[in-house]
């Protein structure tokens, strides 16, 4: 069994809006092992952002907070923590590579200043040697003819372009563990090809871990190990990527699998989309959050919250009535 | 085949970069080169490409929002190229538009029942159908929303409800042609699933014709009958959708399809990937020659010959199927 890099329990993250207290994250378990690549999966305000923004304490201050649980990164408590001692860890243990390329980058300093801040910020080299190992960054994640490159702005640079630079200013500090936040959404299919390339292939060498973050099954598919799909702000199934894929047992999952068409299979009819829409955050319910969305639910699910369970060996649900052969991911018989 | 509806024949639109009222533009984006195809009444005709490949431009020369330079689209047996916008407005009618972003392509202001209204009024068109229902509630029915939404406004529906509106709104004229820009992408993956069946639904039931533009490609491989793929302002490959998918003759379609992750770990393992190096290059500055053959893995493959950069490549018909056309100079190796 390998060692735990990332634990984090019932995470609870909560906002004050003018719509009404959010509560975004609402009990989120999971944890990622040394070198393991995990992707969280859900769909717009499921709060698989907000749990990622809550590791490196990146939320808005003014409105939000995280009101319960804990986040261990290598045994240390990271919710709590300093902002000097989180400055530490934040970019140089633990980076982040964020969806907007052009937003996440700063307009006014070339890409070589960005890099260089941040080897100098965390003591990893200086000066003259610093912008050297920019070029070296550069030159790492593909990035044609380095040493123009790096003195240029964000503005100069292409989508993919800029991706793989934000890329190589995440590495420079030779992280543990990266936080992926959706990195190919805002790209063109063959440009998400390269970088979803080049973030396995620096995985595996650099021995890093990694927290896909992203609402396309697709991607999760071919770059992780493990999965955990999230609803409503907490995790409604969690296993081994591949298994989940082809057998899910949480309806939500099956009906997500079955709601997309797919390249690799001849088109079969209409699709079967899941009825209904995702949740008014602001409101907590009494039973399972997917209930009013659910093909199965009974009596039982509009009462009770149901909690995370095995299913069976390396899956849980949280579900009272969990699809034990659905084989949403095989051909639909 | 039925009756062509939409025709659209060497269309080239190119935008003016610099110069002025004075000054004559030195440098043209060119959006859209030498691009032919036709609908058929009642047929969905898939658009894809990456961004920057010209596919909305196409789309928006339809509807007249932007002014090609060469080419005609004849609309229904009309050539639209060179009406007047008052010679228009009787066509406009045949061909509506349904946008990407159901967030802004709807009036705040205007409440359900105005945005259904507006443009029956404007095509002259009856408030109440032969049954003497509201038409309106008739519409808001068809797209699967509650009639006593009439009154509400945009912002109290979710974006999924707001595409509905959107396609209530095309379909109030009664169009013949329907051009669907990346109708879902801006909404959420379960809620994507409910708005491609509507526009299944509404073809069969109302026979319409649907150019539906997307970079999604399984979602286009699922609604179109046929299939075209842009790059860099021109088309590379048209074809049947199941052949297109089945058989790609073109390096770019090739390494389009193989690009796109497909949510089963096992053929993920499996898979070859194409991975095409660099970036799409500018319309600015466009290559000489084949437009894709600073990408292109087959003309490496095959020692870079020269033509490549010497001519530009016509859509052919492939030998066993005349209606499946590819732009390359060496398609027969890709069979």
């Amino acid at each position: 069994m390998m060692s735990k890099l990332l634990e984090v329990s019932d995470l609870r993250v909560e906002f004050n809006s003018r719509q009404g207290h959010v509560k975004a994250v609402r009990g989120l378990n999971y944890s990622i092992d040394e070198g393991q690549a995990m992707a969280l999966v859900g769909e717009s305000g499921s709060g698989k952002s907000v749990s990622a923004l809550a590791l490196l304490n990146l939320l808005p201050k003014k409105t939000s907070k995280i009101s319960a649980g804990s986040i261990k990164f290598r045994g240390q408590e990271l919710v709590g923590l300093s902002e000097r001692e989180m400055r530490k860890l934040r970019g140089g243990s633990i980076a982040m590579i964020f969806q907007d390329p052009l937003t996440s980058l700063n307009p006014v300093l070339t890409i070589s200043q960005q890099i260089v801040e941040q080897l100098e910020e965390h003591g990893k080299a200086k000066g003259r040697l610093a912008e050297k190992r920019a070029i070296e960054l550069l030159d790492l994640v593909g990035i044609p003819a380095p040493e123009q490159r790096v003195n240029q702005y964000p503005h100069q640079l292409s989508g993919g372009m800029r991706q793989r630079a934000m890329i190589a200013m995440a590495l420079s500090c030779e992280p543990t563990l990266l936080l992926a936040d959706e990195p190919t959404t805002a790209l063109d299919v063959t440009i998400q090809a390269q970088i979803l390339e080049l973030i396995a292939r620096l995985q595996k060498e650099l021995g890093m871990s990694l927290l896909l973050i992203t609402h396309d099954l697709g991607v999760v598919a071919g770059f992780t190990e493990k999965l955990t799909v999230m609803y409503a702000g907490s995790a409604v199934e969690q296993g081994n990527t591949a298994e989940v894929l082809a057998n899910p047992t949480h309806p939500y999952t099956v009906g997500l699998l079955r709601s997309i068409p797919r390249l690799d299979r001849p088109r079969e009819g209409l699709l079967v989309p899941i009825p209904g829409m995702p949740p008014d955050m602001t409101r907590t319910s009494e039973g399972c959050p997917f209930e009013p969305r659910c093909d199965f639910s009974q009596d039982k699910c509009s009462g009770d919250i149901p909690v995370m369970t095995p299913v069976f060996e390396n899956r849980s649900a949280a579900c009272f009535f969990p699809q034990l052969n659905s084989h949403a991911g095989q051909v639909n018989s | 085949m039925n009756k062509v509806i939409l025709k659209i024949e060497n269309l080239s639109i190119r935008f003016p970069m610099g110069g002025s009222l004075f000054r004559k533009a030195k440098n043209y984006v060119h959006a859209v080169n030498d691009v032919s195809l036709e609908i058929a009444k009642g047929e969905t005709l898939g658009l894809v490409g990456e961004s920057g490949s010209g596919k909305t431009t196409v789309g928006r020369a339809i509807v007249r929002v932007n002014h090609p330079h060469k080419g005609s689209i004849i609309l229904d047996e009309e050539e639209l190229l060179g009406k007047s916008p008052k010679e228009m407005r009787p066509l406009r009618r045949k061909v509506q538009m349904v946008f990407q972003d159901p967030y802004s392509s709807l009036d705040p202001r205007q409440s359900v029942r105005q945005i259904l209204t507006e443009p029956l009024i404007t095509h002259n068109l009856p408030l109440k159908n032969s049954a003497g229902e509201d038409r309106v509630e008739e519409l808001l029915t068809l797209v699967g929303l509650d009639p006593a939404f009439a009154s509400r406004y945009p912002h109290q529906f979710s974006g999924g409800q707001r595409q509905r509106i959107g396609i209530a709104r095309a379909l109030a004229v009664e169009p013949e042609l329907i051009i669907c820009d990346e109708p879902i992408s801006a909404l959420d993956v379960s809620i994507q699933a409910q708005v491609v069946n509507l526009l299944e639904s509404l073809k069969e039931k109302l026979g319409i014709a649907y150019l539906f533009i997307a970079h999604d490609l399984a979602v286009v491989k699922h609604i179109s009958d046929r299939v075209a793929v842009m790059y860099l302002g021109g088309i590379v490959e048209i074809a049947d959708s199941e052949e297109l998918y089945r058989n790609p003759r073109h390096p770019y379609t090739r390494a389009l399809l193989s690009a796109v992750p497909v949510p089963d770990a096992n053929v993920e393992k499996l898979r070859q990937r194409t991975i095409l190096k660099g970036d799409i290059p500018s319309p600015t500055n466009m290559p000489p020659g084949c437009a894709f053959n600073t990408r292109c893995p087959l003309r490496e493959k095959l020692g870079n010959p020269s033509i490549c950069v010497e001519q530009r490549p016509q859509l052919v018909s492939i030998l066993n199927s005349k209606k499946h056309e590819v732009a390359c100079h060496f398609q027969e190796e890709n069979s």
